[in-house]
């Protein structure tokens, strides 16, 4: 008799089985983290004097933290104190961390030779690597999406959820990216520490250029080339999403998935370092 | 006989570095071709080259007639592969891990996977993690055998494997060759390579020395003479026989290194009075021993 079907089965699910403790521990500390945020937010809107603390930041510090548009939303704050830099940071860990894993985590312990010994592609490889960093930054999402609306009912917030759903969206899509341009460094790279650096210097190097793009006419230049541009200028929790900079993300994300296709498809596997 | 392995000049550099150089080679179905050769002598490369994990700098390979970087699945789908320098799924258990590779194949009967485990005495319901080295070695074999390949591509199958387990490794590839499969088995334990093999290839440095059929292997092989005579035998007095690669005299006592008959030296000696004869072979290894040395002059080679 044939036992019960056993997880996993396809590259797609070992990749999502692999990493299931993490990503449960990851998605508790950002429910947390919401709630946490949420609970603070009436104590800060009840407190004028902390308020106005909060909304006489020197310009230059305040860009530091993001441009505080307005607290006098729970909104706005959520914005400056998760979107802006917490949650898509936190996003990001998990969806580089996976995109680390599929090519060049699997080189690095060696695992990938018996994997590939199996009839699969090493295009159906990354392709189902790719589908598992999507998964889990819409977990992810999710996850945020049921921070904010228990952070709503709890504190009545009053956060618009559609925005928050928008928002969320618009954060998925961001790691997405991000988990993809590690996909990508590892299929041309194919070596650890070299893949980590390029994509730590594409993560952080889109972050500062869109976060001191107001103080600097250099890096204003330079916003377009940033993804976090395109993520956040238009502050979706507070406004929703503009979707010429969805579709930006979007084809940025193809172009990376392809990118890696191509790059995993020319070298030889395993032989770095 | 359909050739199931084809190589043709088949090169393989890392940068400046020699992997392997200029290896041609065909194996026919139903051989259990045995690779043997140092440490770094290329026998990795040449089966990461098969699999097309690795891509030649020159020449090529074919599989079952496929080129290797054309048709690699449909290659894989007919090759079973152990790695030599086996890494696994660590948090998996040994269960999952063969369920998942037998979901990436298809086709796997699960009744033989469990026939399998219970030869080798392997408990699938571990973690991979958890297993000495030995155990691991065992999910590797079970792996590569458990959707009956035609190829059989297996990097020093025994290493880590207590005897008990050698021999029946040897009887799974036994087995193998008795239902027509074709095996390449990389090694440097001579003595299995001599147990299994039907034919062996030498590399090293990156060339194929040798091919040979171990029964040409055995028979061309050195055997040692030593006979006692009544009377003194005066030096050189069977230098010329045919077939002496060496003669040791001393004073009673002759000692022959022969290759081939020994037929003109019993006839030689029969001359004389003999009081004693010892025979013995030079071991395979020995002969092997001979290929592993580096040669005394080091061509220079221009890449």
């Amino acid at each position: 008799m044939r036992s019960a079907r056993t997880l996993p089965t396809t590259i797609f699910d070992k990749a999502l089985y692999e990493r299931r403790r993490s990503l449960l521990a990851w998605g508790v500390a950002i429910y947390v983290l919401i709630l946490y945020v949420g609970g603070f937010y009436p104590v800060l809107a009840e407190n004028e004097g902390l308020l106005q603390m909060f909304e006489n930041v020197p310009a230059s510090l305040r860009l530091l933290v993001g441009d505080i548009t307005t607290l006098s939303s729970a909104a706005g704050f959520f914005d400056v104190e998760l979107f802006n830099f917490f949650l898509p940071f936190l996003f990001a860990i998990v969806t580089i961390g996976q995109g680390l894993a599929v090519v060049v985590g699997e080189e690095r312990n060696g695992t990938l030779d018996i994997l590939l010994a199996n009839p699969v592609s090493r295009t159906r490889h990354v392709l189902e690597g790719a589908a598992a960093i999507a998964a889990e930054a819409c977990f992810l999402a999710l996850v945020g999406v049921a921070g904010i609306a228990s952070a709503n009912a709890l504190f009545d917030l009053a956060i618009d959820m559609r925005h928050a759903l928008e928002a969320a969206f618009g954060l998925a899509l961001l790691a997405t990216v991000l988990g993809y341009g590690a996909l990508a460094a590892g299929a041309w790279l194919g070596e650890y520490h070299r893949t980590l650096g390029v994509t730590l210097l594409f993560t952080l190097g889109s972050y500062f250029i869109y976060a001191y793009a107001n103080v600097s006419e250099a890096l204003e230049r330079l916003e377009p080339f940033s993804v976090f541009h395109y993520y956040q200028s238009n502050h979706p929790i507070l406004n929703g999403l503009d979707w010429g900079h969805v579709a930006v993300l979007v084809g940025v994300a193809i172009a990376l998935v392809v990118l890696s296709i191509v790059g995993i498809n020319r070298r030889d596997l395993g032989v770095a370092s | 006989m359909r050739a199931i392995i084809e190589m043709q000049d088949l090169t393989k550099y890392y940068g400046q570095h020699r992997g392997v150089e200029d290896l041609t080679l065909i194996i026919e179905e139903g051989e259990v071709f045995g690779f043997l050769g140092p440490n770094g002598a290329g026998k990795t490369t040449t089966i990461r080259l098969l699999l097309d994990f690795i891509r030649p700098t020159r020449g090529w390979a074919k599989v079952f007639g496929l080129d290797t970087r054309e048709h690699s699945i449909e290659i894989r789908r007919q090759v079973g592969y152990l790695p030599g320098e086996l890494a696994l799924y660590d948090n998996m258990r040994a269960d999952q891990l063969l369920r998942f590779f037998a979901n990436l194949r298809g086709g796997v009967d699960w009744a033989y996977v469990e026939d399998l485990a219970d030869r080798f005495q392997f408990d699938m319901s571990r973690k991979i993690g958890q297993f000495s080295r030995g155990n691991k070695q065992k999910l590797g074999i079970i792996q590569a055998f458990m959707h009956k390949p035609q190829l059989l591509i297996l990097d020093e199958p025994t290493s880590g494997l207590d005897p008990l387990m050698q021999q029946e490794f040897y009887r799974l590839i036994d087995e193998g060759r008795a239902e027509g499969r074709t095996i390449f088995f990389s090694s440097h334990i001579l003595p299995e390579v001599e147990r299994v093999c039907t034919r062996v290839g030498i590399i090293r440095d990156g060339h194929l020395v040798d091919v040979q059929d171990i029964a040409t292997l055995k028979q061309r092989s050195l055997r040692r003479i030593e006979f006692r005579f009544a009377e003194p035998i005066p030096q050189g007095a069977f230098d010329h026989l045919p077939n002496v690669t060496a003669a040791e005299y001393n004073s009673h006592t002759v000692r022959f290194t022969v290759q081939g008959q020994v037929d003109p030296i019993i006839k030689a000696v029969a001359a004389y009075t003999v009081e004693d004869v010892v025979s013995h072979k030079v071991s395979l290894e020995e002969v092997f021993m001979a290929y592993y040395r580096p040669e005394p002059q080091k061509e220079v080679r221009h890449a």
